[in-house]
Parts: structure tokens; C-alpha cells; sequence
């Protein structure tokens, strides 16, 4: 309920009076503070809040103790580059200054001053990652991850759930290069908010896959911005959310300029009291023309007391795109679950087959899927 | 040829004397009564005073305007504009002299203004015309600034027990029906707009259709605004009580000014058992120059409430004017098995900015809801749908079908999509569909090998973009409104 949270500014001013920390001081929090002093944290019930109560995760914020690891477990292979934010080199390979808008993420902001593990990796032009760079635990609640893949280079990366307060992933994929982005986020009972935020150069292409437990709120924010003449990005996710699981991801996929592809799919499962968000934005700026974007959501509703909002958003201010987005909302089809029964397949199981098959849409890795538990 | 109010007519085609490709921007000199700028109770007051008010309708509006000075401003909205002044505008502007008792007493001068437009007033014209019986019937009322100035057919209508006036002498002669209805639909507090068109609505249509009764024509509202640095603020309320059916047609202009004008209007519809009513809209405000200056405001809540089993309101809106819009023509189906439809062509050229589009709120059993939205860009306008359905957990079984096409002109404009899908129960079903494309080469190159010249072809093409809407305006209106379509376009291509 809003009247037991803490509200924004209350949260705002803590956080100015306490400032940043002193981990990785080359790391710019000058900006951070700005944001939080000129235009404040998200109001509850804000537009950009309207189904997910922020005044829960500022409670979160404001807690002394919250469970993380802390060791840092990150795998990689020998030829990419990683380096901890305390590594003053990090400093080196990025600038300090965040490749987003700051302002348009505040809750980013928060995670700036309250910056407790920050991971630098950096894929040499050319090279193809011969293993994953997997992403186990990181030790604070606060944390970001640089990531730049040099043209040419590709490399895939995968986030292992691990609890935290709040993340950021922030990529750059520069000419010609790749970066397959896995997130699993298991069920938790934590609040966790992150930011995804990914520039693709001319020829550069992201992919992310993204299979989801919710949480007891878990906000996702993904903006991808195709920069480049053929950049491209392909988006899927599918979640499952029971019990009084909350989730909602608010993916923005921005076209500055001309000739970029972007593909969205979205396949969700709300069951129990859980409630599953989705916002899907695909901007086309002005003069980003022969942009080609798609968007696909479908939601199943398997329970009456279960609760689903899309808001599939299309902003246009190019005329020679093609764009276009599709979204549903129902109850799993009863034909296809009678088909089953009819076929000696029982009940509970025909109703397992129908929600796999649905979700395999925007699955590319069923046995994680399965051990996630997002298909059962 | 006779009298006829078709749109061509309404929206007057032959270009103003100006130049300008907006032909209802004239002026008519006409003496007025006009309260002077500003707004506090004293001026509520006044104007519940000057329409001779029971005691009842004022403290209503004096409840309105209480909550509305606690209120803010809506900023959601994809339009940008400096902030209004409303201490800057009058709230209240009636043609001079005292209410005329029968057309023949209405000043002249009005009338001239109407037949500029096209709007025949008088009966006698049509019941000379010469061949009546091909003709649709349709009963006007004329409202011109803040007052309802004439209505036509009511001795016709009134045969068949439909009660079609101004909402004054509605609140005069059918008090139990106002007081039952009114902000029943839309409250007072429901929005800012909404809560100061309560506060200081000046006149506007009323219409019963009793139970079991076909309103034998069709029924339209004529709105004008004329005097300068008013607002316009009419409320509308048509209730079609059991087993009845009634068409609306609803239009609008203004003169060019280079200042905004604010038009904030309510209409509150209601449907009860098996009842129909369909409500179609052709907005024409002036939209502002080729620069974007002046033109009309036009921030409107519209909302129909199926409130009775099997009954179904169908919104039509053909919008191509005012420099911004605002409008999301609403229904709250409570009835089981209600049907809600919205059916839309929003064109916007030069600087117009329109948000509009719909909410449909499913509350009772299989009901069900079509959205079919076309927007059109063009210049440097701004286009944007912006939707809502929702479907509560009573809506067991309720069906949505939601379809909002793009089709931008130019490399400047913009065209946007907000669909907001609430769903809180598995067995109602939405679906939601947009797509976003230009005229293209192809199509324009096709035309012109048959010897189609650009405009033409565009017009054409556009015409079919909007062809579900279309044919589901009456026949009469549906031909004109492609061509203020086509009227609207001009220019627009190359």
C-alpha cells in the first residue's frame, strides 16, 4: 500500500545526504546526484509506475541488510577482458559517463550512488569469444556491468540468477559485432529492479533472451537504440508468474537512425494472484527511415484472480517504416486441451503441453527453461 | 434543389474569401452577451442565473467547480501546448435578446450564419422541397456560442414521445430525468476538464427516446463557436431508454482567430435494456493556420454507459480539425451481452496535435468491444491513439477486437500508439493489432500510369484506408466525409 512506503522524496533525501560511496572513485557519480536533486525518484502511481508500486523497492532501498553474495563468480574465457570496477584500468576502457539517458532511468541513479560491485568487460575487436561470459553473483546489492564488444568481435553473456536490489547492464556493440544476452531470473521473494541498456553500431546486432520467475516485485527496464545503418536486435522473453509473483518488464526499442530491424516477442503465463507487466515501446526518430520493427505479445491468464497488462506503444516520426505490433490476452483454448484429453493425455499434463508450447515461442533454451522452471 | 444538411454543406467547401483552404472560418457580427473574462463562483453563479436555473443545478455546479479548482491539469497526453489561462477566457457568450419563442423571431443575422453553413433551420424549407421522399430527415439543434438556438422538427418528434432540446429547457421541463442522469456517466470530479465543463456548461442537446420506440429521424447538434476569446463548454446527455434506437450525428465549426479558443465538452450517453444509440461525429474546429497559430482546443469527454442487457453504443468519429485534440469517446459496458464499438479517422496536417482514441470497460458478462482506429498524418502534426481496455472480473466471456492502422504523409509528422491491455480474468479475450505504413511509390506510381494525378491519388488511397469507418457513417455523411477528407488533404502531398 503507498501509505506504508516510504515516499520519493523522503528516499531522495536520504540518498543526498548519505551521497555515493567510496568504491571505484573514478567512476562518475557527479551525474547521479544531479539527476536525484533536480527532478527527484519516480512518484508512486507515476505513469511509468502505474502497475508496479515503486514505494516497495525504495522500502528495499532504505533496508540496512539485504542478501547478496560476497564474492565476486564470474566466468570467462582467456581473450575477453574483465576487470572489476576497484581495477582503476576499468576506467580506461569506458568512459565515465553512462552511454544513456540518466535521467530517463533515475532509479539508475540510485544504483550510481549506491555503486557496491561493478564488473568492466571489454571483447577485443575481432574476437570470437570461445566461451560464455557467465555472470554468477556479484558482492553488493548495487550493481553494473560495462560490457563492450569491439567491431567485429562476438561474445555470448549470461546472468545466472543471484539476488540483487538493483542492476545494470550496459553494453556497447560496436560495427559488425555480436552480443547474445541471456537473463534467467529466478522466482524470489526480494525486490529487484534492473536496467538494460545497449547502443548497436552500424552492422551490429544484440540478441537477448530473457526467461523470468517473478519476484516479489521484479521491474525490468531494457532500451536498446539502434545507432547504425543494419543494426539489428532481436528480443524474446518468456516468464511465468504465480503465487503473488510480480513482474514487469518496460522495454523500449529506439531506431535513431536509418535502416535498422528489431523483432520482439513476448510470451507470459499469469497464474495465482501474480501480475504480469509489459510495455513495449518501438521509437522510430525523426529521419530513421526504412526502419523495420515488429512487436508480439500474447499473455495466458490461467487464473481468475491473476492479473495482465500489456501496452504495446508505437512511436513513429519517420513515414517510410514498416511497424507494427500484436498483442492478446486469454485463457488457454480449451479445444486444444480436450484434443489432449481426448488422446489419453490427462488433464494436468495437457494443460502443461498447451502453456510449453505457448511459451516455446520465445524460448530458445528449453532444459534452461525447464530447470528455471519457467516451462514445467 | 431543396434544403439539404449534408456535410458538404456543414463544413462548407467553397474556399473562404481569405484564401484559406478552412471555409467555415467566417465571423458573424451579432450582437452578444458576454460575461467578461474570468471564473469564480460568482460567475457559476451567473450563469445559472442567466439560464434560469433551479436551485438544484446550481449548487450541482457549484459542487463541479469546487472540485475542479483542486484539480490539475492532465500532462499525459502526447500534445504540447502553453499552459491555458482560464482566467483569460469568458464563460459564457449568447446571441443579444430575449430566447425566440419560434424560428421567425430568431435574429436574422443568425440565421444567415447557418445557411452559410448549410444548416437549414427552417422546416418549411424541407417540407417544400421537391423530392422530399428521397431525402433523410434530420432534426437539428443549433447551438451558437453558449446558447441552443433553435431546434428543428420537435412537433414530429415529439409525436413519437422523443424529447429532443437544449439542455436548459430540458433542465426546465424535464427535471426527473436530468437530475437522474446527469454526471451519471461522466461525474463532476472525473477529470479536469470534465469537472469545469460542470462547473460553467452553457447549453447543449438533450435527448429521451422512450421504451420500445425508433427515433424516426436522424438527430443532429450543430455547434458554433463565433465570439472571441470565449470558451465553449456544451453537455449532451441522450438517454435511449428499453428497446430503443437513435442516431446522432454531432458537428462542429469555428471562426479563424489567431488565438487558441478552449472547447471542453461532455456528452454522456445511456442505454438500457436492448437499447441502441450511435453517435456520430464530425469535428471540423478550426484547426489554426498553415503556421500553427490560433485554433481551437478541443479537450472532450465523451462516454456511453450500456447499462441495460443486449444494449449497444457505437461511437463514429471522423476528426480533421482543432490544433489539438483530446477525445476518448468511452463505454462502460455494465449490461450483460452489451456491445461497445469505436470506430475512428483522426487526420491531422500543418502543427495540429490529436491524442484520441478510446476505453472500453468490460464489467458484465460476454460482452464485447471492436476498436477500428485510422490516423493520418501529415506536415508537421502529431497523431497519436491512445487506448484503453479493461476487462474487470465480472467480464466473464467478454470479447475485444482492437485495430488502430497508421498511414503517415511527409517526413516531418508523427503517429503514435498507446494501447493500455488491462486483463484480469482468463476467459475474456483481447486482441490488439497496429500497423504503421506510408502512400507508397508503388501505389502513387500505379495511379498516375492510369492518368491519376498525385492528389487524387493520395485522396484515393486514403479513402480507402478509412473505408471501415466510412460505411459505418449514415450513407449521407459517409460520402461527405471522404470528401472533407479530401478537402483536408490538399496540399498536403508532395
Amino acid at each position: 500500500m503507498a501509505g506504508s512506503t516510504p515516499d520519493e522524496a523522503a528516499v531522495a533525501r536520504r540518498l543526498l545526504q548519505t551521497g555515493p560511496n567510496d568504491y571505484a572513485p573514478w567512476f562518475d557519480r557527479n551525474a547521479c546526484t544531479a539527476v536525484i536533486a533536480d527532478q527527484g525518484l519516480p512518484a508512486i502511481r507515476s505513469e511509468a509506475w502505474k502497475y508496479t508500486n515503486v514505494g516497495r523497492w525504495y522500502e528495499t532501498v532504505l533496508e540496512a541488510t539485504r542478501p547478496v553474495h560476497r564474492e565476486t563468480v564470474v566466468e570467462s574465457p582467456e581473450e575477453v577482458d574483465v576487470r572489476d570496477f576497484s581495477d582503476t584500468r576499468a576506467a580506461d576502457l569506458f568512459g565515465p559517463q553512462a552511454t544513456f539517458d540518466l535521467t530517463r532511468y533515475p532509479l539508475a541513479a540510485v544504483n550510481g550512488l549506491l555503486l557496491g560491485a561493478g564488473l568492466a568487460i571489454r571483447v577485443p575487436a575481432g574476437c570470437q569469444a570461445s566461451q560464455t561470459v557467465r555472470i554468477s553473483h556479484l558482492p553488493s546489492a548495487y550493481q553494473h556491468c560495462l560490457v563492450s564488444v569491439e567491431a567485429g568481435a562476438a561474445v555470448e553473456l549470461v546472468e545466472e540468477p543471484s539476488p540483487y536490489t538493483h542492476r545494470i547492464v550496459e553494453a556497447v556493440v560496436h560495427e559488425g559485432a555480436v552480443l547474445r544476452h541471456r537473463r534467467r531470473q529466478a522466482g524470489a521473494s526480494t525486490r529487484e529492479c534492473s536496467l538494460v541498456a545497449v547502443n548497436v553500431a552500424t552492422g551490429g546486432r544484440y540478441e537477448l533472451s530473457q526467461l523470468s520467475l517473478g519476484a516479489d516485485l521484479r521491474r525490468n527496464d531494457i532500451l536498446v537504440t539502434l545507432a547504425g545503418d543494419g543494426a539489428e536486435t532481436a528480443l524474446q522473453s518468456a516468464w511465468r508468474v504465480d503465487g503473488r509473483a510480480h513482474l514487469d518488464n518496460q522495454v523500449a526499442v529506439e531506431h535513431t537512425l536509418p535502416g535498422g530491424t528489431s523483432r520482439q516477442t513476448y510470451r507470459g503465463v499469469a497464474a495465482g494472484r501474480a501480475r504480469a507487466v509489459l510495455n513495449g515501446r518501438i521509437h522510430i526518430a525523426p529521419g530513421a527511415q526504412h526502419s523495420d520493427a515488429t512487436l508480439s505479445t500474447k499473455n495466458l491468464l490461467a487464473d481468475a484472480t491473476a492479473e495482465v497488462y500489456a501496452k504495446p506503444e508505437l512511436t513513429i516520426f519517420a513515414n517510410d517504416v514498416k511497424c507494427s505490433h500484436g498483442a492478446t490476452v486469454g485463457a488457454m483454448d480449451e479445444d486444444a486441451v480436450h484434443y489432449f484429453r481426448s488422446r489419453g493425455i490427462d488433464e494436468d499434463r495437457a494443460r502443461g503441453l498447451f502453456v510449453r508450447g505457448f511459451l516455446r515461442e520465445a524460448i530458445d533454451d528449453l532444459a534452461v527453461a525447464e530447470t528455471l522452471g519457467v516451462v514445467v | 434543389m431543396p434544403d439539404q444538411d449534408t456535410l458538404q454543406d456543414l463544413v462548407g467547401r467553397e474556399h473562404a474569401a481569405t484564401g484559406s483552404d478552412y471555409s467555415a472560418g467566417f465571423v458573424t457580427d451579432i450582437e452578444a452577451d458576454t460575461l467578461p473574462p474570468g471564473l469564480d463562483e460568482s460567475v457559476v453563479r451567473a450563469i445559472s442565473t442567466k439560464k434560469e436555473e433551479p436551485a438544484w443545478m446550481t449548487e450541482w455546479r457549484l459542487d463541479a467547480f469546487r472540485r475542479w479548482q483542486e484539480m490539475h491539469a492532465p500532462r499525459w497526453a502526447h500534445v504540447r501546448f502553453p499552459d491555458i489561462d482560464f482566467q483569460a477566457i469568458s464563460y459564457f457568450s449568447a446571441p443579444k435578446g430575449d430566447a425566440p419563442k419560434s424560428l421567425d423571431e430568431v435574429d436574422p443575422e443568425l440565421l444567415r450564419t447557418y445557411e452559410k453553413l448549410g444548416i437549414p433551420l427552417h422546416e418549411r424549407a424541407r417540407l417544400a422541397g421537391v423530392r422530399e421522399e428521397d431525402m433523410p430527415e434530420v432534426a437539428v439543434d443549433a447551438v451558437f456560442d453558449s446558447v441552443s438556438v433553435a431546434t428543428t422538427f420537435k412537433d414530429r418528434l415529439a409525436d413519437a414521445g422523443v424529447v429532443f432540446c437544449s439542455m436548459s429547457e430540458a433542465i426546465r421541463e424535464h427535471p426527473e430525468l436530468v437530475r437522474k442522469y446527469l454526471g451519471s456517466v461522466v461525474p463532476k470530479p472525473d477529470n479536469f476538464y470534465a469537472a469545469l465543463n460542470s462547473a460553467v456548461f452553457s447549453d447543449g442537446s438533450f435527448v429521451y427516446v422512450p421504451k420500445h420506440t425508433r427515433c424516426p429521424m436522424e438527430l443532429s447538434t450543430y455547434f458554433r463557436i463565433n465570439a472571441e476569446n470565449t470558451g465553449q463548454f456544451e453537455r449532451t446527455l441522450i438517454i435511449a431508454d428499453e428497446g430503443a434506437y437513435v442516431s446522432y450525428l454531432e458537428g462542429c465549426t469555428a471562426p479563424m482567430r489567431d488565438e487558441n479558443q478552449l472547447h471542453a465538452a461532455v456528452v454522456e450517453l445511456v442505454a438500457l435494456d436492448d437499447a441502441e444509440i450511435k453517435y456520430s461525429t464530425v469535428q471540423n474546429w478550426y484547426p489554426g493556420d498553415d503556421e500553427g497559430n490560433g485554433g481551437i482546443y478541443n479537450f472532450v469527454t465523451k462516454r456511453g454507459a450500456c447499462l441495460g442487457e443486449r444494449s449497444k453504443i457505437s461511437w463514429t468519429q471522423v476528426e480533421t480539425g482543432s490544433a489539438i485534440t483530446w477525445k476518448y469517446p468511452s463505454v462502460v459496458l455494465r449490461g450483460a451481452d452489451s456491445v461497445g464499438e469505436f470506430y475512428s479517422v483522426a487526420l491531422t496536417r500543418n502543427f495540429q496535435q490529436a491524442d484520441t482514441g478510446t476505453k472500453m470497460t468490460h464489467i458484465g458478462p460476454r460482452t464485447k468491444s471492436t476498436i477500428i482506429s485510422k490516423g493520418i498524418s501529415a506536415g508537421r502534426s502529431q497523431n497519436s491513439y491512445r487506448g484503453r481496455v479493461r476487462m474487470n472480473p465480472g467480464a466473464k466471456g467478454a470479447r475485444n477486437y482492437t485495430q488502430c492502422d497508421s498511414l503517415l504523409i511527409g517526413e516531418q509528422c508523427g503517429a503514435h500508439t498507446f494501447p493500455y491491455i488491462e486483463s484480469k480474468l482468463p476467459s475474456a479475450m483481447v486482441e490488439h493489432e497496429a500497423t504503421t505504413s506510408k502512400v507508397s511509390d508503388e501505389q502513387l506510381f500505379l495511379c498516375q500510369q492510369r492518368g491519376i494525378d498525385p492528389e487524387k491519388a493520395v485522396s484515393m488511397i486514403v479513402n480507402g484506408f478509412c473505408r471501415d469507418v466510412f460505411r459505418t457513417l449514415p450513407m449521407e455523411f459517409a460520402v461527405e466525409a471522404a470528401k472533407l477528407l479530401e478537402v483536408s488533404l490538399e496540399g498536403a502531398v508532395g
